[in-house]
C-alpha cells in the first residue's frame, strides 16, 4: 500500500494529476469567458478540456495501479526470461501431474491441456499470423 | 501483456490521425487565418483535432500501460500532440519498440 502511493513513481503521478485537473479546468473556464465573448469555436474547446482534466484522473488511476515491479525495459526483460507475467504463479498454484494415476482418457486431456497452455493464450489475430 | 498488439494499432491510428491533423492547423489553417484572411479552416479542423487529440491521449495511455513504458516514455508520446511532426517520430519509435518488447515475450511466434 506504502510502495503503491508513496514510491517515487506514484509521487510523480500525483504530482502530474494536481497540475493537470486544475490545468485543464482553468483552461475550459478561459474557452467558456471566450465564447461568451463572441467566439463560437469556443464552446466546443469548453467542453474539450474538462474531458482532458477527466482522462488526467483516469489515467493517474491506472498508473498508479500498475504493478511497479513491471514497469520499464529491463524488469520486462526479466518477466521474458521467467517465462513470462504469471509464470511464476502459475507453476506454484498447480500441484505437480501425478501420470501414474491418470486412465487413457485423463492422460490425453491432461496432454491436450499442456499443449495448449504451451502455446499461450489464443486470439483470432494469433491465428490468423500462423 | 494482453492486448498490446490491439493497443499498439489502436495508438497507431491516432497518431497518424493526429500527426496529420496538426499539420493541416499549422501549415493550411493558420495561414489562411492570418495570412489570408480565411478562418474557415480552423474552425472545421481544430475542433475535430481536439476531440481526436482525446481519443489519442487515452490510446496512448492505454499503450503505455500494456506495454509498461516508463513515466518519461509516456510524456514523450503525450507531448507528440504538440509539436508539428514530432507525432510521426514518436510513433515510429513507440512502434519499434513494442514489436521487439512483444517479439521478446514471445520467441516462438
Amino acid at each position: 500500500m506504502r510502495r503503491r502511493w508513496l514510491s517515487k513513481r506514484a509521487l510523480t503521478l500525483h504530482l502530474a494529476v494536481v497540475l493537470w485537473f486544475p490545468g485543464c479546468l482553468v483552461a475550459g473556464w478561459w474557452q467558456v469567458t471566450r465564447a461568451l465573448g463572441g467566439n463560437d469555436l469556443s464552446y466546443l474547446y469548453s467542453v474539450e478540456w474538462p474531458v482532458f482534466a477527466v482522462v488526467g484522473v483516469w489515467a493517474w488511476w491506472m498508473l498508479v495501479h500498475t504493478d511497479p515491479d513491471t514497469v520499464g525495459r529491463r524488469a520486462q526483460q526479466r518477466m521474458a526470461a521467467e517465462g513470462g507475467p504469471g509464470a511464476r504463479a502459475a507453476q506454484e498454484s498447480l500441484p505437480p501431474r501425478r501420470r501414474e494415476e491418470e486412465d487413457e482418457a485423463l492422460a490425453a486431456y491432461n496432454d491436450r491441456l499442456a499443449e495448449l497452455a504451451a502455446r499461450g493464450p489464443q486470439t483470432w489475430r494469433s491465428r490468423a499470423a500462423r | 501483456m494482453k492486448g498490446t498488439e490491439g493497443a499498439l494499432l489502436r495508438y497507431r491510428i491516432m497518431a497518424f490521425t493526429v500527426g496529420t491533423g496538426l499539420f493541416i492547423l499549422v501549415f493550411v489553417g493558420i495561414p489562411l487565418q492570418y495570412g489570408a484572411g480565411i478562418p474557415s479552416v480552423d474552425a472545421i479542423v481544430g475542433p475535430i483535432h481536439g476531440f481526436f487529440y482525446i481519443v489519442y491521449l487515452v490510446a496512448a495511455v492505454d499503450l503505455a500501460r500494456r506495454a509498461r513504458f516508463t513515466l518519461l516514455q509516456m510524456a514523450a508520446m503525450i507531448g507528440a500532440g504538440f509539436l508539428p511532426f514530432l507525432a510521426f517520430i514518436i510513433e515510429h519509435r513507440v512502434n519499434l519498440r513494442v514489436k521487439a518488447l512483444l517479439a521478446e515475450r514471445t520467441p516462438e511466434g
